[in-house]
């Protein structure tokens, strides 16, 4: 066989690899997604039944304690919530699945309009500063304290992180506020600002806060699979043959991380959605958290069903982004998957 | 007053230090700077609504629905209404109102027309309304519109809260309404009105934003902008204030009051408030059906306790459920203080009594229930603790159940599925003398709690209807109607809370009275100079 006829053939060779890891990459998106349906499916029945187990309707919070009896039969009426339950749910999904979420019983528009503005304005941005301030740095610590492991500054980084994370969200928010809001002046505490740059101003300290409770979980997670690798052979003999160190960390210890690292990663984001609740409360931020504390309060039922729908839809989203990204980054996954098939 | 704008100013510094952290070169925030003699008044508030629809504001957030959307005629501080958008007002008889109305715009140009008017009131009375306000509606026989620039209300029946419901009504546009299919006051849609003030910016339940109406009718408001916020705990009310940068900090818990009182550059204007904390009794639920058990728990309860650990003694003994300045608007305060004092006598704390009159009823010997308590409002979680430890003094267990608000008022008020004896607080909708009675002990009504039903009392309202507003009866009416309803017992009342209002040292606090919102903010806190 010639040298050309050789190459073509393990081109060819390298094509088929390539095409059988996207199959097997598009085999993954498909099954994820096709339980992702069924999860949606099960959270939206679960969420709907819940809602309606819970005492006292929302034609209350419409109408307020003036109401009269007559009225909250006609709100009821107006919203058919006395229509059966599967009549109501299919209503609902019927819609859902056109795109149409509803109209807010308490804010008079859209639901979509709604969620759309509090995840614009607020909660994507924040978890966005949050999500990659808390990695960044998360993983930075956990590297450093990784190499220090059992020195003094490894000590002090997991200790000063742990005691950041066991500190309850509200007091640590108090506390941030006080310092940086009331005392230095730095930063706003209170509101969203008035948009673009000024909103991501009035983000700051709530950024802060989630981070500074986010940090000792992923610092903790990244040092111990850091510390890992770096007992494993393939370090000491990457080491030991002068492979320099910018490859050594990008080749051998990144790379070998990178499968816990993103999973975490995922977790974080999924973490984050609990988290942006509270710390929207403390920053008085009007972001999905204070929408949906809003809607559960006053009952706005169509309000409720599309921010759990979207919370599901983005932890669904997040779970197949990351199971794909580890059977890029790790072959031994990839192979793996191809075993069992 | 926060001259233009400390806030505005420190937002440009830190959306400056953000623009050079991000080396982006757009979009730097301009420095709001205003024209000399221009300010703002920056007003941290106990809650905002999800709209600024007209149907969705009643109370202390009408003081900011008002400022845009004005009434025909305004409630003054004096007690006296004041034309505003109606000119003048007739009575052909005593059921008919003739508005007519002024030559004025609203603040997208177009002009005030009667069928704006019979448009905004048909939003409240509509049988399917979801107006907060639709009880208020509820003797309105018909809205018409009869000339260009009159509207004549028919009331099927004397309403005297009628003149108070027209100055709780701002008028809305019908075409602003029609033009944007049911969503006018969101924040997509933001309200108009001819008021002298427009919405600026609105963010739902979080904060709002008005601007001086270039084009408005009247007189020129003294702020060129006034913001509302609202947050959501105690430590950010707490913060925000310290940070200097709001004007005003109205209606705090009272328990943090003392805390409040303490940030430098504030004073604290207080008066009584016009609710009452009560305990009330379902006349229709044994063993509360006895009145010898509700005599008991009269004398057991010890008030002045709960005034002190709940309220820091921002609160006065309640002897009644109307507190007295309401009832003093119909009269004179001397015979109001009198008959409140022959009332006390039956609440005073006297644990010997209560247990006698414990011996004379069929539960001699004790018994138990529970107190739905409602988990938004802390004082009362307080003080129904503190009421169940009094009731342990005489051989009563009662227990707590703290339910959300919706379940707590559906059980309390709709369902009237309690034990027999709950805990709340009950507010004036309006300065109208007889209002918390006709609220509270009209046969059948769903906030008859009580479900007191008695033929005297029912009597005596019916006739306070027919009064002329003037009348020197109708207050002497009112005291035997309590006097009747004391002899029933159907309520404890526990206290009048306190309303405090924050306010910047540069500002005057003027005209302060439980029915504030009826009157425009900046007349009641206006700048020193």
């Amino acid at each position: 066989m010639s040298l050309a006829a050789a190459g073509a053939d393990a081109l060819d060779h390298r094509r088929a690899v390539r095409w059988s890891e996207v199959r097997l990459i598009a085999t993954v998106i498909a099954k994820r997604l096709l339980a992702g349906v069924v999860v949606l499916f099960i959270v939206t029945v679960l969420i709907f039944l819940f809602i309606h187990a819970a005492p006292g309707g929302p034609e209350v919070a419409i109408a307020g304690l003036d109401a009269t009896p007559e009225q909250l039969a006609a709100i009821r009426e107006l919203y058919r919530l006395d229509d059966p339950l599967p009549v109501q749910y299919w209503t609902y999904i019927s819609s859902a699945l056109t795109g149409d979420l509803g109209t807010s019983f308490m804010l008079r528009e859209p639901v979509a309009d709604a969620i759309g503005r509090a995840l614009s304005g607020v909660t994507i941005p924040l978890i966005i500063i949050t999500w990659t301030t808390a990695l960044v740095f998360g993983v930075s610590l956990g590297y450093i304290s990784a190499r220090k492991r059992g020195q003094l500054l490894d000590r002090a980084i997991v200790g000063i992180t742990v005691v950041g994370a066991t500190a309850p969200m509200f007091a640590t928010g108090l506390l941030i506020s006080t310092v940086f809001g009331v005392q230095l002046r730095w930063f706003p505490f209170f509101g969203s600002g008035s948009g673009g740059l000024d909103t991501l101003y009035h983000l700051v300290l709530p950024a802060l806060t989630m981070v500074i409770v986010m940090l000792a979980s992923t610092t903790r997670i990244s040092r111990v699979r850091f510390a890992q690798v770096l007992e494993e052979d393939q370090y000491a003999f990457a080491k030991a043959r002068g492979v320099s160190p910018r490859a050594i960390f990008g080749r051998i210890i990144f790379r070998n991380s990178a499968v816990q690292l993103i999973t975490w990663a995922g977790s974080v984001i999924v973490g984050l959605m609990t988290g942006l609740i509270i710390v929207e409360q403390i920053y008085s931020l009007p972001g999905i958290g204070s929408l949906l504390i809003t809607a559960i309060g006053s009952r706005d039922i169509p309000m409720i069903q599309g921010i759990t729908l979207v919370i599901a839809v983005a932890i669904v989203l997040v779970t197949i982004i990351v199971d794909v990204l580890c059977i890029i980054v790790d072959p031994r996954i990839r192979r793996g998957m191809e075993a069992d098939a | 007053m926060s001259q233009p704008n400390q806030r505005r100013r420190r937002r440009s510094v830190g959306a400056a230090l953000i623009a050079l952290t991000l080396i982006t070169v757009t979009g730097c925030a301009s420095s709001g700077e205003a024209a000399p003699g221009d300010s703002s008044l920056d007003v941290i508030f106990p809650i905002l609504r999800p709209t600024l629809d007209v149907r969705d504001n009643a109370a202390q957030t009408l003081g900011i629905q008002l400022l845009v959307n004005e009434p025909l005629f305004v409630y003054t501080p004096d007690g006296e209404f004041v034309p505003r958008l109606a000119e003048s007002v007739e009575q052909p008889d005593p059921l008919t109102f003739v508005y007519t109305l002024r030559d004025v715009t609203f603040s997208d140009g177009t002009p005030l027309t009667a069928d704006d008017v019979v448009y905004t009131f048909d939003l409240h009375r509509d049988p399917e309304s979801t107006s907060v306000m639709a009880r208020y509606w509820g003797a309105v026989e018909s809205v018409e519109a009869t000339g260009e620039n009159e509207v004549t209300v028919k009331l099927s029946a004397s309403d005297p809260e009628w003149p108070y419901t027209v100055a709780k009504t701002g008028i809305v546009s019908a075409s602003y309404y029609e033009s944007n299919g049911g969503q006018a006051g969101t924040p997509g849609a933001p309200q108009i009105g001819t008021g002298p003030y427009v919405v600026d910016e609105f963010k739902a339940s979080a904060e709002v934003d008005l601007v001086r109406n270039p084009s408005y009718w009247g007189e020129e408001a003294p702020y060129e902008s006034i913001s509302f916020t609202a947050p959501k705990d105690d430590n950010s009310r707490l913060l925000a204030l310290q940070s200097g940068n709001y004007d005003a900090l109205l209606l705090p818990p009272l328990s943090q009051v003392k805390a409040l009182s303490a940030v430098p550059g504030y004073v604290a204007s207080e008066i009584t408030d016009t609710s009452t904390y009560r305990i009330n009794f379902d006349l229709t639920k044994p063993p509360f059906d006895e009145l010898a058990v509700r005599q008991a728990i009269s004398h057991a309860v010890d008030r002045d306790a709960i005034i002190g650990a709940v309220f820091n003694d921002h609160a006065e003994p309640a002897d009644a459920l109307v507190p007295p300045p309401i009832l003093e608007v119909a009269g004179e305060p001397g015979p109001v203080a009198e008959a409140y004092d022959g009332f006390a006598r039956d609440f005073d704390l006297d644990l010997d009594r209560a247990r006698e009159y414990l011996a004379q009823s069929s539960v001699a010997d004790g018994f138990s229930f529970t107190v739905p308590v409602q988990q938004s409002d802390p004082a009362q979680t307080l003080i129904a603790q503190i009421v169940a430890q009094s009731l342990a003094e005489i051989g009563v267990d009662m227990t707590l159940a703290p339910l959300d608000d919706n379940t707590y008022i559906q059980q309390v008020y709709f369902d009237k599925d309690i034990d027999g004896l709950s805990i709340d607080s009950w507010s004036a909708g309006s300065p109208e003398p007889a209002g918390m009675l006709f609220n509270a002990y009209t046969p059948g009504i769903f906030s008859n709690v009580s479900q007191l039903d008695s033929a005297a009392v029912a009597a005596g309202l019916a006739e306070y209807r027919e009064l002329p507003v003037d009348s020197a009866e109708r207050q002497p009416l009112l005291l035997d109607v309590l006097t009747e309803i004391h002899a029933e017992r159907p309520t404890v009342p526990l206290l009048y809370p306190n309303l405090v209002f924050f306010t910047a040292e540069d500002t005057t606090v003027s005209g302060l009275n439980g029915f504030w919102w009826l009157s425009p903010l900046y007349e009641i806190i206006a700048p020193a100079s």
